[in-house]
C-alpha cells in the first residue's frame, strides 16, 4: 500500500499543487522558496495536529486570501462552493496488502477499485460564509478597519476542519471520518526530520549524546533487546550496592549531625543516603558519543559540523524507524511516510554523495518484513541529485506565482515519443555527471566550447561594469553548459525546467553546396548550424541575417497540427530561450563586417589589441597578417589561429584594467551578438 | 513475558496445540462445565504470546459478551454476538448493502420481504437518511433491518464480494 499522489490547494506557495510519489524514495529538488518545506508542513498539520485549527492566517496562499477578501466584500452568490486549504492523499493498494485498517475507508467493494482518496479540508462553508458576512457588517459599523484585519483576527470562527474519504469515481460521495470516528493512526504514520537539526559545534553541545537516551527509551520496551536491557539494569543494581557503601562514607558526618538533633526516640532522625540509579536518566547527560581519531577517542563536539550532521541524521533515522514500530501491542501503520528535509546541510560534496548512496540501503529494510518505508528527501544539492536515480526525481518550480511539480520520468516519455531516446540517455549521463547544478540554476547559457567557457566570465564582468541597472550577471545564479553543437538536444530539458536560456552559437554560413563561406559572400545561402536549424525550423540564411534580437526569442507551446497536439518552439517576445550568433557590426574604425565565427568577430573589433600585444599572443601563427590590411578578419581567423583555448587564455592574460575608470578588461571589446545575448539574459 | 504454558490447565494446553497446528476445533461440554473459563484462559495465553494480533470472539448473547470482556479486557480482543460481528463487518458498505437488500427483497426465494411494496425499484433506498440500519425491530421501508435479516444479508454480501472476505481475513 502506497501513497501515489499528493494534491494540495491554497497552502502558502502551493496554490494548486500535485506531486506523484514513488514506491520508495521520492527526491524533491528545486530552488529555494519553491514550496519544499510547505509540502512537509501541510501534511504534518493535517495528519498530526490534533487542534481543530491547525492553520495560521498566513498559511492561506496569497491568491486565496485575496479571493477571500473579495468574497467577503461582494454580495452573497448562490453558487458559492466551500473553499480553503485542502490536501488529498491518493492511496493505492493491491491484493497482497492488509485491508483491515483501510476497510473503513473504502467507498465500495468493487474488486477493480484499488484506490482510496483521503481528503483533508480546512474550509469556509457556505453557511459559515453567511455568518461571516453578517458579522463583518456589524464589525464595520464600529471600527474603521478593513476586511483583511477582520479576517486575520476572526478566521478561526468560520473555518472548519474536515477529514473525509471520497469516492474516486464521484468526489461528491464521501464518508466523514470524524463523524464516523474513524482514526487514521493505523493507516498512515507520518514523520519528518527537519533541516534545522540540532547540531552546532559549541563546546557544550551534546546533541548526539542526548539522542542516545532517546534511542534507549524507544527500545526499552522492545522484546528483542530484552536481554541486553536486563543486563543493563542488573549492572545498575550492582552499582547501586557498591555506591551505597561509598555514600555511607562520604555523607557520614552529615548523617551523624542529623542523628544528633534526634527526635523523641534515639533513632528517630537516623537517615541514610542510598544510590538509586535510574536507567533512563543515567544516559541523559552521562553518555558521551566519542569518535575514533587514529588511536584517540574524541568527544562528539570535536567532530566537524558535517560529520555531526551525518551521524545525527543516522541517529534520527534510527529513532524515527523505532517510532514507526509503535508499541508492543500494535503493529506499524499500513503506510509509513518519512520526510527528510535537506540532508546536505553542513556537509561537503563527498559526504553528500555518500549520504544519498547509503540512505536507500539504510531504509530499504523498512520497519519489518510487512511494513516498508516510503520516504521523501528534499534537497538543493546538485551533488545529491547527481548521485541519485533520475526516475526518483521530482522537480519543483514556480510558474505564475504557483508551484508545480514534475516527474523526471515524464521527460523520458517525451523524448521517447519523439524517437529521441538516445538523446535522453546522453542527457541523463551528462546532467548527472557534470551539470546537476542546472536543476537549481535561475538561468543557463549553452555554449559551443572552450573559447566561450574561458572568456564568458570576463565578458559578463565587462557588462556588469558597464551597465548599472538590474542584478549583475555575476550575482545571478547562472549555469554555463558546454554543449558543443548539440544544444538542441537539451531543448526538452530546458522546457521541462523552464529555465531562461541563452544559446551562444555560430551562424555557420555556407553556399548551397554546403561549402562554408563568408556571410557577406553573394553565394552564401544557408546555415549549417544544427541548433539554429532546429530551433528556428529553417536553414535559409536570410531568416537569420539582420534580425532584431527581440524577434528571435522562443517559447515552447502546444499547437494543433494535422489533428494532433504537438509542442513546438515558436517566436514570442515573452519567451525564455534565444539563440545568438554573429551579426553585422562596426568597429572603432567605422568598418562594417559580418563575422562568421567568434574568432573573426573578435579580430574585427580588436585587431589593434592583438597587434599591440603581438609578442604575448604566443599561440597565434602568421602574426604579420594582422598588419596586412588586405587580410580581413575572416582570413585572420582562418590563417592565424592554431589552437583555440590558448588563444582565449591569451586574451585574458593581455587584458588590462583601466586606471581611471577602474574597469576590467578595458582594452578589448565583446562581440555585439554575445553582448546583446547577455543583456537579454540579464533582464528578469 | 509470555507465561509458561506448562502451568496452564491440560485442556487449555490441548487447545493451544491445536491453534499452533492451525486446526479448527470444537470444545463441547454441559452447562457449567467450564467452557467459558477455558476460553478465557486460551484467549489470555494467545494475547500474551502474540501481543499484536487481533482476536475475534463470538458468543450467543450480549450477556456472554459482557462476561468475557470483563474477564479478559484487552484492546486487541473483540467480543461480540454473531449478529454484531457480521454487522460490524458490512455496515460501512452502504452502497452494497442497499443494492443487495433490494436484490434480496426482489428475490422470491429469499426470506426478506417488503410488506409495503413488492418488487421494489433499484433506487428504493436512495433517499433514506441514515442508510441501512440494524435495530431491534424491522421496518424495511426506512432501511431498518433486524436480527434475521442481518444474517441473510451478510451471507449474501460475503458470497458476492470477495473483497469483504479479504478484509475479514486481514482483520483477525
Amino acid at each position: 500500500m502506497k501513497i501515489t499522489k499528493v494534491e494540495i490547494r491554497n497552502y502558502r506557495l502551493l496554490k494548486d499543487f500535485s506531486i506523484d510519489l514513488e514506491n520508495e524514495l521520492s527526491l524533491v529538488v528545486g530552488k529555494n522558496n519553491c514550496g519544499k518545506t510547505s509540502l512537509l508542513s501541510v501534511i504534518d498539520k493535517f495528519l498530526n495536529f490534533s487542534s481543530p485549527h491547525p492553520f495560521f492566517f498566513n498559511d492561506f496562499s496569497l491568491v486565496f486570501s485575496d479571493e477571500l477578501k473579495e468574497i467577503i466584500e461582494a454580495d452573497i452568490s448562490e453558487d458559492y462552493e466551500a473553499k480553503g486549504i485542502t490536501l488529498k492523499l491518493f492511496i493505492d493498494y493491491d491484493k497482497e496488502d492488509n485491508l483491515a485498517n483501510i476497510s473503513k475507508l473504502m467507498m465500495d467493494l468493487e474488486p477493480e477499485n484499488n484506490r482510496i482518496i483521503l481528503l483533508f479540508e480546512y474550509i469556509l462553508t457556505a453557511d459559515n460564509l453567511k455568518k461571516l458576512k453578517e458579522d463583518f457588517v456589524e464589525f464595520k459599523k464600529d471600527k474603521k478597519k478593513g476586511s483583511s484585519f477582520f479576517l486575520k483576527n476572526n478566521y478561526q470562527k468560520y473555518f472548519e476542519l474536515y477529514k473525509k474519504t471520497i469516492d474516486p469515481k464521484n468526489e461528491e460521495n464521501f464518508i466523514d471520518l470524524e463523524k464516523e470516528k474513524i482514526s487514521l493512526k493505523d493507516v498512515i504514520n507520518y514523520k519528518f526530520i527537519k533541516a534545522n537539526r540540532d547540531v552546532s559545534n559549541k563546546d557544550s553541545d551534546k546533541s548526539l549524546s542526548s539522542l542516545s537516551s532517546t534511542i534507549y527509551e524507544k527500545i526499552e520496551t522492545d522484546e528483542e533487546h530484552q536481554s541486553k536491557i536486563d543486563k543493563f539494569k542488573d549492572e545498575l543494581y550492582k552499582t547501586d550496592g557498591s555506591l551505597n557503601e561509598v555514600y555511607g562514607g562520604i555523607f557520614e558526618s552529615v548523617i551523624e549531625k542529623v542523628r544528633k538533633f534526634g527526635g523523641i526516640k534515639p533513632d528517630d532522625t537516623k537517615i541514610s543516603i542510598t544510590s538509586t540509579l535510574q536507567h533512563k536518566d543515567i544516559l541523559k547527560g552521562n553518555t558521551t558519543v566519542l569518535y575514533n581519531h587514529g588511536s584517540h577517542k574524541l568527544p562528539e563536539n570535536y567532530n566537524g559540523l558535517g560529520y555531526m550532521n551525518l551521524i545525527n541524521m543516522i541517529f534520527e533515522i534510527e529513532i524515527k524507524v523505532n517510532e514507526f514500530k509503535r508499541d508492543k501491542e500494535k503493529t506499524p501503520a499500513d503506510i509509513n511516510l518519512l520526510f527528510i528535509e535537506e540532508p546536505e546541510a553542513h556537509t561537503h560534496p563527498q559526504m553528500q554523495y555518500i549520504f544519498i548512496k547509503n540512505i536507500k540501503d539504510l531504509l530499504k529494510d523498512g520497519i519489518d518484513t510487512n511494513h516498508k518505508l516510503q520516504y521523501i528527501v528534499s534537497t538543493h544539492s546538485s551533488h545529491i541529485v547527481s548521485e541519485s536515480d533520475f526516475n526518483d526525481i521530482k522537480y519543483l518550480k514556480v510558474e505564475n506565482n504557483s508551484v508545480i511539480a514534475r516527474n523526471l520520468k515524464s521527460l523520458e516519455k517525451e523524448y521517447k515519443t519523439d524517437g529521441e531516446i538516445q538523446n535522453y540517455k546522453f542527457l541523463k549521463q551528462y546532467l548527472t555527471f557534470h551539470r546537476a547544478e542546472l536543476f537549481f540554476a535561475d538561468k543557463a547559457i549553452f555554449i559551443e566550447g572552450d573559447t566561450e567557457r574561458i572568456l564568458l566570465p570576463a565578458m559578463m564582468k565587462k557588462i556588469d561594469q558597464e551597465v548599472d541597472t538590474g542584478t549583475p550577471l555575476l550575482s545571478q545564479n547562472i549555469s554555463i553548459v558546454e554543449a558543443g553543437a548539440y544544444s538542441h538536444i537539451f531543448e526538452k530539458f530546458i522546457d521541462f525546467i523552464g529555465v531562461k536560456s541563452l544559446i551562444i552559437t555560430d551562424i555557420d554560413s555556407a553556399k548551397d553546396s554546403r561549402d562554408k563561406c563568408k556571410v557577406a559572400d553573394t553565394n552564401a545561402k544557408i546555415t549549417t548550424n544544427a541548433s539554429l536549424k532546429f530551433f528556428y525550423k529553417s536553414d535559409e540564411l536570410k531568416d537569420f541575417k539582420d534580425k532584431n534580437i527581440d524577434d528571435m526569442v522562443l517559447i515552447k507551446k502546444e499547437v494543433r497540427e494535422e489533428g494532433n497536439n504537438i509542442k513546438k518552439w515558436l517566436k514570442d517576445k515573452e519567451g525564455f530561450l534565444i539563440c545568438v550568433y554573429q551579426t553585422k557590426e562596426k568597429n572603432s574604425n567605422d568598418e562594417e563586417y559580418y563575422a562568421r565565427s567568434f574568432e573573426d568577430s573578435f579580430f574585427h573589433l580588436n585587431r589593434q589589441f592583438v597587434i599591440d600585444n603581438k609578442d604575448s599572443f604566443k599561440s597565434l601563427k602568421n602574426k604579420d597578417d594582422f598588419d596586412d590590411i588586405t587580410k580581413d578578419p575572416y582570413d585572420l581567423a582562418e590563417n592565424c589561429i592554431d589552437k583555440k583555448p590558448p588563444f582565449a587564455i591569451e586574451i585574458l592574460l593581455n587584458s588590462e584594467t583601466d586606471n581611471t575608470t577602474k574597469k576590467d578588461f578595458s582594452n578589448w571589446q565583446t562581440p555585439d551578438y554575445i553582448k546583446q545575448g547577455l543583456l537579454w539574459l540579464k533582464k528578469d | 513475558m509470555a507465561q509458561e504454558r506448562l502451568t496452564l490447565e491440560p485442556e487449555v494446553q490441548e487447545i493451544l496445540s491445536h491453534i499452533d497446528n492451525g486446526d479448527n476445533f470444537l470444545l463441547s461440554g454441559g452447562a457449567g462445565s467450564g467452557k467459558t473459563y477455558s476460553l478465557v484462559g486460551v484467549i489470555k495465553q494467545v494475547i500474551s504470546e502474540n501481543p499484536t494480533s487481533k482476536i475475534a470472539c463470538m458468543t450467543y448473547t450480549n450477556a456472554a459478551v459482557k462476561e468475557i470482556e470483563e474477564r479478559v479486557n484487552h484492546k486487541n480482543l473483540v467480543v461480540s454476538t454473531i449478529h454484531d460481528f457480521l454487522w460490524d463487518n458490512i455496515k460501512h458498505f452502504q452502497k452494497e448493502l442497499k443494492s443487495s437488500l433490494i436484490e434480496l427483497i426482489n428475490n422470491e426465494e429469499s426470506k426478506i420481504k417488503n410488506p409495503e411494496e413488492n418488487p421494489v425499484p433499484t433506487d428504493y433506498f436512495d433517499d433514506i437518511e441514515n442508510g441501512i440500519q440494524y435495530k431491534e425491530y424491522l421496518r424495511i421501508k426506512d432501511g431498518i433491518i433486524s436480527h434475521d435479516e442481518v444474517l441473510i444479508l451478510a451471507n449474501y454480501l460475503f458470497k458476492n464480494y470477495p473483497k469483504l472476505c479479504d478484509i475479514l481475513k486481514d482483520k483477525f
